[in-house]
């Protein structure tokens, strides 16, 4: 019998919205050869179309569409108290792609953006034009991976490759790109940049299988950040979000057993640590996009604005790992998120 | 329920025949067709968006309309434009725009289908190339091609307070006049004949796209009510209990046996306020 997706969805991107503005930029048109088939609409402002009122994120997941549009004002933001800096200064994000094509069900974005279709901003070069200055007033700590999943896109946008040409000659600039996509040949054909750091997502399978749709599983993470690492690529390893499944411990485990069985420990650039946590206003809205969720509907308690597992439970997660990754990892490049204040 | 709207009785009697929808003769302000069977509910709004907007929130206010549910617009409309939109060739619109205010609303385009697709622009009265053309929609932006009605902008504005955008669909069918929506009643029941089979073939679609989305498991509420009275429950108590209860449903965890177990081994119900905050921070622990 053929599934839902198969009988009634339309098909990812088959619906390209376009500004007016960028209609003719070279991204655009390189988008629209790409994606021949799909069918374009013109519009006027992105937001026309991606914040409509009472859009449901989970369907439109099932189908996404792309919109093309241009992002004018500010472009860079200081970094929020929920990520950690790396001990960074100062701790910016941009955002030159809006949402993800993986599925992640505790995924803030559900409850940050009003759409489930994704923004690619076309205008990359006034996002340089930015950062150059800001670097002019002090060095940068740039995530450009927050807000998506930007390796994941590559090959439509061509961002990441980008980001590190710019970075290439700005010794000021520290980039992450935070990432659970397991593309071994992005590796394979694209050489080290210093100051530029791949930060993997690491979770149990059994995470992944319950709450990362779409991701690459835990094997195929590992198999990729050890070409990156064998490549000479600056790599970080997230232990962050973890999430609460029965009998964590023996899963967090596992999954440990398994990534230092082929990462050499001492090549990693670092590694953070930390358990969900979420702000107040987004675990409202996921939990009326995703009420059949047990992630997203777990009682989390809130803790001055941010969501998160009860102070024992986070506390013995947090420790269990630490403790477990210190037998690897020196302290020095072991990261732990705290909330401040 | 899929909820059809058509501005016209003979834009609907091609949907009345094929589906065999019923008068609902409680119905007064308009006229409404439904099917228990097929989750049908269709309703004549009349011409013009003032009717089609009153119609669509009396028929939807009504029934509670809301998730799972689907919004159908249907009718004839005018072609605007070289090249394309032969009279009687069906349209499904991706883009609506209201001719007064310029203001435009994008139905999301998530299901399959193999019809054509197109924009629709609403205006107050019929197309009028002599008229409507020079209003500043069509100063500001080139349009090669547009189909042109009276109804829909305003049923996607009503609509938008009951259903998301993917749950709303436009169609409409180019008049036999071509660029003029002006058609007998003759002609309009031809032309929506002509797609009914293609037409309920997307509705039964939708009928089981609606059925798979997720409405949130029931917390029960009897249990819940009980509970916190033996603990006396504040507000705030309440609301947390509720949200372990649904959590432990989602991840499959037995939390009846676990409160079984609390009321056997901690002597509930309680007998005070006190007593209730302790047993209502160990049975939180213990149903996690
Ligand atoms: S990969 Fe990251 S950005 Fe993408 S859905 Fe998962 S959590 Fe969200």
């Amino acid at each position: 019998m053929k599934s839902l997706r198969e009988d009634c969805y339309n098909s990812f991107f088959s619906h390209i919205y376009v500004e007016q503005a960028v209609k003719n930029h070279p991204r655009t048109k390189q988008a629209l050869a790409r994606f021949q088939d799909a069918r374009v609409i013109e519009i006027g402002h992105y937001k026309d179309v991606f914040c409509r009122r009472g859009q449901d994120f989970l369907q439109q997941h099932r189908s996404q569409k792309l919109i093309l549009a241009g992002k004018p004002g500010t472009l860079l933001y200081p970094g929020a108290a929920v990520c950690p800096s790396f001990g960074n200064d100062h701790f910016y994000y941009t955002s030159c792609v809006m949402n993800c094509i993986y599925n992640c069900e505790y995924c803030y974005l559900k409850g940050m953006y009003p759409s489930a279709n994704i923004v690619w901003f076309v205008n990359l070069e006034d996002f340089f034009s930015e950062t150059d200055r800001m670097l002019k007033q002090h060095p940068m700590y740039l995530c450009i991976s927050y807000d998506t999943d930007l390796l994941a896109m590559e090959a439509v946008t061509g961002y990441v490759r980008e980001w590190m040409r710019f970075a290439d000659s700005r010794e000021q600039l520290k980039l992450e790109i935070r990432t659970k996509c397991a593309d071994r040949s992005f590796f394979e054909q694209t050489e080290p940049v210093c100051g530029v750091v791949f930060a993997f997502t690491m979770s149990p399978q059994r995470v992944i299988e319950a709450y990362e749709h779409g991701t690459p599983s835990l094997a195929q993470r590992i198999d990729c950040a050890a070409e990156a690492v064998r490549r000479g690529f600056s790599v970080r390893l997230c232990f962050d979000p973890m999430i609460y499944v029965p009998d964590w411990e023996a899963e967090y485990d596992r999954m440990l057993e398994q990534i230092f069985r082929k990462l050499p420990a001492g090549r990693l650039s670092d590694v953070s640590v930390g358990t969900f946590r979420v702000p107040q206003d987004y675990l409202k809205n996921m939990r009326r996009q995703e009420p059949d969720s047990a992630v997203v509907q777990f009682p989390y308690q809130n803790c001055g604005g941010v969501y998160q597992y009860p102070a024992d439970l986070a506390g013995r997660m947090e420790g269990y790992l630490t403790k477990r990754l210190a037998e690897e990892i020196p302290e020095d490049k072991l990261f732990l998120w705290k909330q401040e204040g | 329920m899929i909820y059809i709207f058509t501005a016209a009785c003979y834009e609907a009697s091609a949907w009345i025949a094929h589906f065999q929808l019923k008068k609902d003769v409680g119905q007064t302000r308009f006229q409404t067709f439904y099917s228990e069977n097929a989750k049908l509910c269709l309703t004549v709004t009349g011409a013009g968006m003032i009717s089609a907007a009153a119609a669509v929130s009396s028929i939807c206010t009504a029934n509670g309309a809301g998730k799972g549910d689907f919004l159908i617009h249907a009718g004839i409309c005018a072609a605007v434009g070289a090249g394309r939109g032969a009279a009687g060739e069906l349209f499904y619109c991706h883009k609506i725009t209201e001719l007064t205010t310029g203001r435009q609303f994008y139905p999301d385009v998530l299901y399959r289908h193999g019809f054509c697709e197109a924009e629709l622009v609403t205006g107050a009265k019929p197309w009028d190339t002599s008229e409507t053309a020079r209003a500043p929609v069509f100063l500001e932006e080139e349009k090669p091609f547009f189909l042109f009605d009276t109804e829909a902008a305003a049923v996607y504005q009503a609509g938008s307070y009951f259903f998301a955008p993917h749950q709303m669909a436009f169609f409409k069918i180019v008049s036999d006049c071509r660029e003029t929506a002006a058609v007998t009643p003759e002609q309009g029941k031809r032309l929506t004949g002509l797609h009914m089979e293609d037409l309920a073939d997307y509705v039964k679609m939708l009928d089981k796209a609606g059925r798979k989305e997720g409405q949130g498991e029931p917390v029960p509420e009897v249990l819940l009510k009980q509970l916190c009275r033996d603990l006396y429950c504040s507000a705030a108590m309440e609301a947390s209990l509720r949200q372990h209860i649904r959590y432990c449903i989602l991840a499959g965890i037995d939390y009846e046996g676990r409160i079984l177990k609390m009321y056997r081994e901690n002597g509930l119900p309680c007998r005070n306020k006190r007593e209730g905050k302790r047993c209502f921070e160990e049975l939180k622990r213990r149903l996690l």
